[in-house]
């Protein structure tokens, strides 16, 4: 596992981050380190979004100070996978070159390296054979690792990935988390992932960001996921439990759940 | 008309028909981005703002004869005004961007009808200018059209990847330090250059077919962006080519009988496609 270094790659003193004269976050303090792998979460319209895009660069904070590591920040996003278009006729080498885009000149095309470091970055994420295959007809976690291909061929030191794993049935999911860990453990790549998937959130990152009324909390995982703390942030009776050293989230009205309110004579 | 008729009206307007093959390829090519960016009506509601740009031209031209001389002037302004407008992704939180380019081809339908009623050219003279005409076509005017879409093809081939790139995955781009909001506006510009100078010679209903028609074959065949516009152009150059033909051989205005051939190649190629998979 890459070991974190005195230098923050990004990092966020006392921003205020919205639209217009609109705050949405407020004194946002948020560091991330080279080699981490925070997660971000929070419910629905809590700012999460913003929150990423403002790490993107695609949204100037209203106030406070943001800054970057000295070495060059080089960010590999993965967007939502819904977000990209099937309709355009091309093929996963097509997108993956797309990564290599920042390094051509205006008007230069792709060259020879840049389509072997495509083929590379293709082939790290395990999908080699579906190279010349078209983008609309691949599965949702083979469209998942083409889009990861893509952010990787740029070299990054910050991978991002927004929703990685929404709308993906178990294995493809395990799949895809396994296949950013392994780009974290093995290739110290600092991971950052914005997901409302809790229960994939904790059981990979290292810290994690809750971002809720118009604040952002960070910390370790230990510290910051416990029962009282996620009730209180989506205003719901949760119960974070630990199975197998694997922490699982129960939101109410589950089996489980009301399983440990018998036990504890909670439920007549 | 015989056949050696038909040659010998092919050979005395091959200058209307190279220019509606050139009109049929540079829309061709633009199509494919208009249907895949699903702003199809925006190329409607551009042509349609191009022809009420024409008939303004012949109104001011009451007061101002330079300007009913050269249209184009005028068109190009008020479609070059509709670019800049339908370039802004968002104009409003509250209205979608569909209804904006609707309210903008109403209002440009409405101007282009109240514009040709008082207009003191005839109703029938204006009305011919706005359908299109490629006979009438003189040398000077095509040689300035084919100027106009070799520019446009060289931005557009100059400048692909990024197009491309902005088109396919705006957020993706805007990270990698595209300019996002820049290359749109000059993919608009050069689609609103087209279609202010296609349109004086083509007309709406050509234009407007010639921006979707190809490009949803070239689409529905294709795997690759290259073969999309490949094919689309094709399609687009047959079905002028046959339409032309077709118009000349049985007396008609050529926009119709051209659409007509774009279609039935449509036609052809879905169905053999459903064909082919149902197999």
């Amino acid at each position: 596992m890459a070991a974190a270094t005195g230098e923050a790659l990004i990092e966020f003193t006392n921003v205020d981050l919205g639209y217009g004269s609109r705050k949405v976050l407020t004194n946002i303090n948020l560091r991330v380190g080279f080699g981490d792998f925070l997660g971000i979460v929070g419910p629905n319209g809590a700012g999460k979004t913003t929150m990423l895009k403002a790490i993107l660069g695609l949204l100037k904070p209203l106030a406070g100070d943001v800054r970057t590591t000295s070495e060059g920040l080089r960010i590999g996003y993965v967007p939502q996978r819904d977000s990209v278009d099937s309709l355009f006729p091309l093929t996963v080498m097509d997108i993956v070159l797309m990564g290599r885009y920042r390094g051509l000149s205006a008007i230069g095309r792709p060259t020879r390296a840049d389509k072997d470091a495509a083929a590379q970055a293709i082939g790290h994420v395990g999908i080699t054979d579906l190279a010349n295959r078209p983008y609309p007809n691949l599965s949702g976690g083979q469209k998942q690792r083409a889009l990861i291909a893509r952010a990787l061929v740029g070299k990054p030191n910050l991978l991002i990935l927004d929703e990685p794993t929404n709308g993906m049935d178990l294995a493809s999911e395990r799949a895809i988390m396994e296949l950013v860990r392994h780009l974290h453990d093995s290739d110290g790549i600092t991971v950052l992932m914005v997901s409302h998937l809790l229960n994939t959130v904790v059981n990979y990152s290292q810290r994690i960001a809750i971002v809720g009324d118009g604040i952002i909390r960070e910390g370790e995982i230990t510290e910051m996921i416990t029962s009282e703390a996620l009730s209180s942030l989506y205003s719901l009776p949760i119960q974070v439990l630990e199975i197998d050293g694997r922490r699982v989230i129960l939101p109410p009205g589950t089996l489980e759940q009301d399983a440990i309110k018998h036990a504890a004579g909670g439920v007549k | 008309m015989t056949w050696p008729e038909l040659f010998d009206s092919l050979r005395l307007n091959w200058l209307s028909l190279a220019a509606s093959l050139s009109i049929a390829a540079i829309c061709a090519y633009i199509g494919v981005y208009i249907v895949l960016k699903r702003i199809v009506f925006v190329g409607a509601s551009l042509a349609q703002i191009s022809s009420a740009g024409i008939a303004l031209a012949f109104l001011l031209g009451t007061y101002i004869p330079w300007v009913a001389l050269h249209p184009l002037v005028v068109s190009l302004v008020i479609t070059l005004l509709g670019t800049l407008l339908y370039s802004q992704q968002t104009l409003s939180r509250k209205i979608p961007q569909e209804a904006i380019i609707g309210i903008g081809y109403l209002v440009a339908s409405a101007l282009t009808v109240m514009f040709v009623a008082k207009s003191p050219k005839g109703l029938d003279e204006v009305n011919e200018l706005l359908a299109g005409s490629t006979v009438t076509l003189q040398m000077s005017e095509f040689l300035v059209m084919v100027g106009v879409f070799v520019a446009v093809a060289l931005v557009h081939g100059i400048f692909y990847k990024q197009f491309l790139f902005v088109s396919f995955d705006r957020e993706m781009a805007a990270t990698q330090g595209y300019n996002t909001r820049g290359w749109e506006l000059l993919f608009y510009l050069t689609l609103g250059f087209t279609i202010s100078v296609a349109i004086q010679s083509a007309g709406l209903l050509a234009v407007f077919a010639y921006l979707v028609i190809p490009a949803v074959t070239g689409l529905l065949v294709a795997r690759r962006m290259p073969a999309a516009f490949t094919v689309a152009i094709g399609t687009a150059l047959v079905s002028t080519f046959l339409g032309f033909t077709w118009a000349l051989k049985v007396d008609l205005p050529s926009s119709p009988p051209i659409i007509a051939v774009a279609a039935i190649i449509l036609a052809i190629v879905w169905t053999s496609r459903r064909f082919v998979h149902e197999r």
